[in-house]
């Protein structure tokens, strides 16, 4: 992720396409390493991590348009056609691409459903609800490939998990002076809270070297994004105070 | 079989009347409801506040993923220790809860920050004490809400006989205590005493709309202050609402079969539905006027 220059106006944009691309390359490479890496499975944890990152973009742009409290709505609804599709394909053993074409095409589905027949009026819903199931179907992916077993007991929690960490970066940053490079580290930071909450339940579940190796991981990945976050949050937030009364009341 | 389905039903009850209040009270802790959107307007019409902005999501969503992870653990845990169902089940569940409280007190902080740094035009400050002060408070309130979900959870795939894995049964639980909580308890924020001057059913001009997050009897409003209020009123309302919900629907499956069950729940449904038509009539001819929409 290239999001070194701090500043008010968060820096150049990044387009969701290059995102997309970029997390759909991480993402299959991570999907396809999976079954060679054996214990070492951890070390493909941080590619994984742009296919959060593009789908809290996904979010991004079309929650902008105004949708206020409609942020959770899309958060749901992208991930709930990328897990659908990445569960249906599971149960009857397809290979991971082809669900993956599936959510691409289930997101442009009900992105022209949403445009044409709810008529939201956002240019940009066909592409970006196809990205964002696109991207939590490539997360949800990786995610089951690291559980041995009992993997059906862990969707509804593979599901809800992904959501809100895709969901959560724009909802949390919302507002007047809210840009996408915070909002992006911020998708990081969460990526790896993520990460690191299924290294927990793999390490409950069956505890192994590869688990405390995903958790450490995810630790590693999370010092490094709250840092870069909180750099941006500090060059832009207003004032920071340990505690006072707003100047305008009193 | 019938005593079992009885104790199920008393115990499904108890824990969802539980988890009821918990979770609308560390909704009001982390101004997650109603005021939410306010303690996000606020600053914009120079209100600034020291509340505590969660804002993690809508309740609906982050309650389910409350209650899937910490029921997640629970089974996990519950199946690998191999102690007895009841101290196995319990201890998983204050692990699962755990956990799940540590997560919503990372989501809830980073959404508070940023959200103020968003707030830079408005000239909002960031008062660490603010974030500081209620973050427990809505940490334990979420270690409760999870624990009693979790437990809700095992119940109805215990004792009720409910074919689906428990993890999913908490998932779908978390949604519809969020959704509750959301809708009934939010009502009850304090809004009602702040507001009585004004006509019965007006509505709130925008220029009043972040009072609520400002003005408290004495100085300012906080977030610990706002779950006092809320736990004489809101919090149980919003316990009774799911406890019954939770309740009549365990009950409605005493007679055995499962047609009988969904009779009953439509009647019971169909009695609610009129009972509250003829109150909001009553409330409307009694308290009214209220001007013809047009």
């Amino acid at each position: 992720m290239s999001t070194e220059t701090p500043g008010t106006s968060g820096g150049p944009h990044i387009q969701s396409h290059k995102l997309f691309i970029v997390s759909m390359i991480t993402g299959l490479a991570a999907i396809f390493l999976q079954g060679y890496t054996g214990t070492y499975v951890f070390i493909l944890i941080p590619l994984i991590w742009p296919a959060f990152i593009g789908s809290a973009n996904g979010v991004r742009s079309l929650a902008s348009y105004g949708l206020g409290t409609g942020t959770s709505s899309i958060g749901y609804w992208g991930t709930a056609v990328g897990a659908t599709a990445v569960y249906t394909g599971m149960l009857l053993g397809m290979n991971p691409i082809v669900e993956i074409a599936i959510a691409l095409a289930g997101g442009a589905i009900t992105g022209i459903c949403a445009q044409k027949i709810i008529k939201m009026r956002i240019p940009v819903m066909i592409r970006e609800s196809a990205i964002l199931a696109a991207s939590t179907a490539v997360i949800i992916r990786f995610l089951a490939g690291l559980f041995p077993e009992q993997v059906t007991l862990l969707y509804p929690l593979l599901y809800i998990a992904v959501t809100l960490a895709v969901l959560h970066p724009y909802n949390g940053s919302m507002g007047a002076g809210e840009n996408q490079r915070r909002t992006l580290w911020l998708s990081g930071v969460e990526a790896s809270m993520t990460t690191a909450v299924f290294g927990l339940v793999l390490l409950l579940m069956a505890p192994s070297p590869t688990s405390a190796g995903i958790i450490l991981v995810s630790a590693l990945g999370f010092a490094i994004c709250i840092r870069g976050w909180y750099r941006m949050v500090k060059n832009e937030i207003y004032g920071m105070s340990w505690t006072g009364f707003p100047p305008a009341e009193h | 079989m019938f005593q079992i389905l009885l104790l199920g039903s008393a115990l499904a009850g108890l824990l969802a009347f539980l988890a009821g209040i918990f979770e609308n009270e560390d909704s009001d802790a982390g101004s997650a409801s109603n005021p939410n959107s306010q303690v996000q307007l606020a600053p914009q019409i120079e209100h600034l506040h020291r509340y505590y902005n969660k804002a993690i999501a809508g309740e609906p969503p982050q309650n389910a993923l409350w209650a899937a992870l910490a029921a997640t653990v629970a089974y996990i845990l519950y199946t690998r220790i191999g102690l007895d169902p009841v101290p196995g089940v319990i201890l998983g569940a204050v692990v699962g809860a755990l956990i799940t409280a540590i997560l919503q007190g990372m989501y809830g902080s980073l959404a508070h920050i940023s959200r103020i740094a968003s707030m830079k035009n408005f000239k909002q400050m960031l008062y660490w004490d603010c974030l500081l002060s209620p973050l427990p408070l809505s940490m334990a309130y979420t270690f409760l809400t999870a624990l009693c979900l979790t437990l809700l959870s095992f119940v109805i795939h215990g004792l009720l006989g409910s074919p689906f894995p428990v993890p999913l049964i908490a998932m779908f639980l978390g949604f519809t205590l969020g959704a509750i909580a959301s809708s009934t308890g939010d009502v009850h924020y304090g809004a009602e005493r702040l507001y009585q001057h004004y006509k019965f059913g007006s509505g709130i001009a925008i220029s009043k709309q972040g009072d609520i997050d400002v003005k408290g009897e004495y100085g300012y409003r906080n977030s610990v202050d706002t779950p006092y209020f809320t736990l004489r009123f809101g919090g149980p309302v919003t316990g009774l609402t799911f406890g019954l919900l939770i309740f009549i629907d365990a009950l409605s499956r005493i007679s055995g079969s499962v047609w009988t069950s969904v009779i009953l729940e439509f009647l019971i449904i169909a009695l609610i539905l009129i009972v509250i038509i003829f109150l909001e009539k009553y409330t409307r001819n009694r308290y009214g006027p209220f001007e013809e929409g047009k």
